[in-house]
């Protein structure tokens, strides 16, 4: 990102080759839907652009990029009116359940009949879409951002130990999800 | 204790299955569009100036101070180190003789580089008068009439001074009458100049003297003094035999009689008929004092 700054083009393409799976991913599974990505997946590398010449680096290249996408997704959220459903209280499974069930791609949305792969990747979608959303960002950053427990944490605004059981919490509903398809 | 609370939180299986279908990724006219404003927001910023930049580095300001300073400290050095070219305005050869060896001459010598002040008609004088450069020339024997052009040569040819204030020649063929104002203390009886002989040989003694006269660094402070000396050497070396007349009969008017003999010696040396040229009472007194051996 340094390189970028001084102007150096093709370490951006390098960056942009790392990590645009894991932004798009982390952004389509919070979304639900790929028109939403797509446009927030371009806001946050257009946000990248910009601020360039203000990247300090005190942190990983992946936990900045991550942080920026967090934000631009909490925005969508608000800008939504699902703001009210991100909720960080692990323990309100009913809540969650419930903001689950709003989300495009839910387990009620899907067909009866899946197969293979494509069932596993429904049902992981799915099973993704029922957690409360701060589980399902604590799970999302450590699967596709790579990030530590105390970098999410960091991202997050928490306690290492909130993001330790937000993420057993995930892990836990989305094996049971897994064993009963 | 970080890697147990990670291996707590994760499950193998799980991670496996997330990574198999996980395949999504933005389209490729999004790849594009974001790329596309990458490299134009990169190449439309200003250039950024580095510390190697021109316009910033630190020696831009003071460099041309150093080059002038340089400039200046060379030139310096090569004015110190260049040698002096001798005056040729002060050893410009007077017609007057010294006042030291003309006890008659009553006014006061004129300039160096001044001509003689003409001589009033009227004005009582115990000498002889001066000739005149013109006069002079018409008066001129045979043996100064071999001598032409006496002034231009003495003055391309200033004599070397050394430091203890004597004159020195540079060629022996410059003073014939060495031989016989040996040991005498008058500088002047010494540097009797030869008329005829010395004026070929002063084109070279020109290129030599002010190469001596370089190498005398101890005689600067002199100068002055020594310029003098120099002047007044060389009128003596252009001496007609009117001159010499003149100088021996002063010094037998002052009753000088060594100091007369030393002219006369001097006059005998630069002309070989110096007894004849005498006027009659000065032959009679001159056939009492014995030549000096040749």
């Amino acid at each position: 990102m340094l390189a970028y700054a001084r102007g150096e083009a093709a370490a951006f393409d390098a960056l942009y080759a790392r990590h645009k799976g894991g932004v798009y991913r982390y952004l389509l599974r919070h979304c639900g839907n790929a028109g939403s990505a797509d446009e927030l997946f371009q806001d946050v590398w257009m946000n990248v652009i910009r601020v360039r010449g203000s990247y300090a680096p005190t942190a990983k290249f992946a936990t900045w990029l991550y942080t920026l996408a967090h934000h631009r997704v909490v925005d969508h959220w608000r800008a939504t009116g699902q703001a009210t459903l991100v909720s960080i209280d692990d323990d309100d499974d009913t809540g969650a359940q419930h903001a689950a069930a709003a989300l495009s791609g839910a387990r009620t949305d899907e067909p009866e009949t899946r197969v293979g792969n494509r069932e596993l990747a429904s049902s992981l979608a799915a099973a993704l879409a029922t957690l409360p959303p701060a589980q399902r960002d604590a799970f999302l950053l450590q699967q596709e951002a790579g990030l530590s427990l105390a970098e999410i944490a960091t991202l997050q605004g928490v306690g290492v130990e909130t993001v330790k059981s937000r993420l057993r919490y995930a892990v836990t509903r989305l094996r049971m999800e897994l064993a009963s398809t | 204790m970080t890697g147990e609370h990670e291996r707590d939180v994760r499950d193998p299986a799980l991670d496996a299955a997330w990574r198999a279908q996980s395949g999504e990724a933005p389209p490729p006219a999004l790849d594009a569009t974001i790329l596309a404003a990458a490299h134009r927001a990169v190449k439309s910023a200003p250039a950024r100036i580095g510390p190697g930049s021109e316009a910033t580095r630190p020696w831009r300001g003071w460099a041309p101070l150093m080059a002038a300073a340089a400039i200046g400290a060379v030139t310096i050095g090569v004015l110190q180190l260049a040698p002096r070219e001798p005056d040729a305005t002060k050893a410009v050869v007077s017609d007057v003789p010294a006042d030291a060896h003309a006890p008659a001459a009553d006014a006061p010598a004129p300039p160096m580089a001044a001509p003689p002040a003409p001589q009033k008609p009227d004005a009582p004088s115990a000498a002889p008068a001066q000739p005149r450069p013109a006069e002079r020339s018409q008066d001129a024997k045979p043996a100064a009439r071999a001598a032409p052009q006496p002034f231009p040569a003495r003055r391309e040819a200033p004599p070397a001074v050394d430091a203890t204030g004597k004159v020195e020649r540079t060629r022996e063929a410059d003073r014939p009458a060495a031989a016989a104002g040996e040991g005498a203390t008058d500088n002047a009886m010494r540097q009797a100049a030869p008329p005829a002989s010395a004026a070929p040989a002063a084109p070279a003694a020109s290129l030599a003297a002010p190469q001596a006269a370089a190498r005398d660094a101890g005689a600067a402070p002199q100068r002055p003094a020594l310029e003098k000396r120099v002047m007044r050497d060389d009128a003596t070396a252009v001496r007609t035999p009117d001159d010499w007349i003149a100088r021996i009969r002063g010094f037998i008017d002052r009753a000088d009689d060594a100091g007369a003999a030393r002219e006369l010696a001097a006059f005998r040396a630069a002309y070989s008929d110096a007894d004849a040229r005498l006027p009659v009472d000065l032959r009679v007194w001159a056939a009492g004092v014995p030549r000096a051996p040749r």
